[in-house]
């Protein structure tokens, strides 16, 4: 019984930790550029201000509001 | 004493015990190793100045698809106290598109506090930002900053340019997820480590009595199981440097098969000290055995503990004493057992 979950144990820790260095060394929760398939995690409260649609970076509406804040004029909004 | 053999061997070790130290080592090697990666491309102090269309060319980013790490951005605005700015890190391709963009909104703020006649100064700010990426072609990406709003707390838009220090390094891991799988590995690998010190295998005999003398039978042995023998002494601040337990092991028909007298350095201080003694054997016969135990000197004793654990297994190299189910001469005395040594007693013979 004891052998049983010690083992079950020192399989569960290998696990978390192939896992855990499988996150941190294949970065898989970086911005992947140009990638329609993301797995995008925020890094220090920075939020991406746009997304992919087909291949080409879109900005969203929150970032949008920053050109008509300050008086708008062409190319509010992104490109 | 011809019916016994002590030898070393790896036999019994528990695979998952090497395991664990062997996933630990790698965790810690994964983080550790982690600092070591990156090289940095940029770093530069650029001014920025308020205008959500402007961007502020900080360098050339060279990009390659990596199987390992990503490129890592960072970013630190300098804003005096009580103002915030929204900037945004951009990567823009030689023919002027956006690739990608992340926004932070960053503040610096302080300010007095008083509470019962008491009074003081806090400061807080959030002025860092990231951004990691991964590059699907080999490619070289201008990398800029733009500030799109910048303002005192009261909302009044200020116009200077605001100073921000750009770093950017390729090859960077992503060290969060490795913290935390470093914490709970650690966490898991103590908790394993708890579990087979406790013993690893079927208790066959335990007995604790307030006493220096122990003794106590179980069904157990066999050749192809280890049996672990654990006793714990408990002991107070007179303890002595070493104690000289002897340990006789009795068959089923009460016959002394085994005895042995250690020699053990206490450890512990203080007023409750505890001392354990671990032995590994091998009973060739499965069968009952009785377990007999005298701890010497045993005035400072408060306690003994004795465990033995049928089917155990080792966490590595142990010492192993093989004991057949044949009784020793004499169980009077070791200098009698001595001159008894040569296998010529009938009585040694089973």
């Amino acid at each position: 019984m004891t052998l049983w979950f010690a083992r079950l144990l020192t399989a569960t820790t290998l696990g978390i930790a192939i896992w855990a260095i499988w996150l941190g060394y294949s970065q898989k929760s970086a911005l992947s550029l140009r990638s329609t398939e993301q797995h995008y995690g925020t890094r220090y409260g920075t939020s991406t201000s746009g997304r992919y649609y087909g291949g080409v970076w879109v900005y969203s509406p929150s970032r949008a509001e920053y050109g008509t804040f300050r008086g708008g004029g062409p190319g509010a909004g992104g490109k | 004493m011809s019916a016994t053999k002590t030898y070393t061997t790896r036999k019994f070790t528990e695979p998952a015990i090497a395991i664990r130290w062997l996933t630990f080592w790698l965790m810690s090697a994964a983080l550790v190793a982690s600092w070591f990666l990156g090289r940095e491309q940029i770093s530069q102090t650029v001014y920025v100045e308020p205008n959500a269309e402007g961007l502020a060319e900080v360098g050339e980013l060279q990009l390659k698809p990596n199987a390992i790490g990503a490129t890592r951005i960072r970013a630190e605005a300098r804003v005096p106290s009580n103002h915030s700015v929204t900037y945004e890190l951009r990567l823009v391709d030689s023919q002027g598109e956006v690739v990608a963009s992340a926004m932070k909104e960053a503040w610096a703020q302080s300010g007095t506090w008083q509470e019962d006649g008491e009074s003081g100064t806090w400061s807080e700010d959030d002025l860092g930002a990231g951004l990691d990426v991964r590059a699907t072609e080999t490619e070289s990406l201008t990398l800029g900053v733009s500030v799109l709003d910048y303002t005192t707390t009261d909302g009044i838009a200020v116009a200077t340019p605001v100073p921000i220090e750009v770093r950017a390094s390729t090859g960077v891991i992503y060290r969060t997820p490795l913290f935390w799988g470093w914490i709970v590995t650690t966490i898991l690998t103590v908790i394993a480590g708890e579990i087979s010190h406790a013993g690893i295998g079927k208790r066959a005999i335990f007995r604790t009595i307030p006493d220096s003398d122990v003794s106590a039978r179980g069904t157990l042995g066999g050749p192809s199981s280890l049996v672990y023998m654990r006793v714990t002494i408990d002991s107070d601040e007179n303890t002595p440097l070493s104690f000289q337990p002897q340990l006789w092991i009795r068959n089923a028909d009460g016959e002394d098969i085994y005895t042995q007298t250690y020699t053990l350095k206490s450890s512990g201080s203080g007023d409750e000290r505890k001392t354990v003694l671990d032995g590994y054997f091998r009973l060739l016969e499965k069968g009952s055995y009785g377990f007999y135990l005298e701890v010497l000197p045993d005035a400072s004793v408060d306690r003994t503990t004795l465990a033995v654990f049928d089917r155990a297994r080792s966490s590595g190299s142990v010492e192993v004493t093989d004991i057949e189910n044949v009784a020793i001469a004499d169980v009077d005395g070791l200098t009698d057992l001595e001159a008894d040594s040569q296998p010529s007693g009938p009585e040694t013979e089973a």
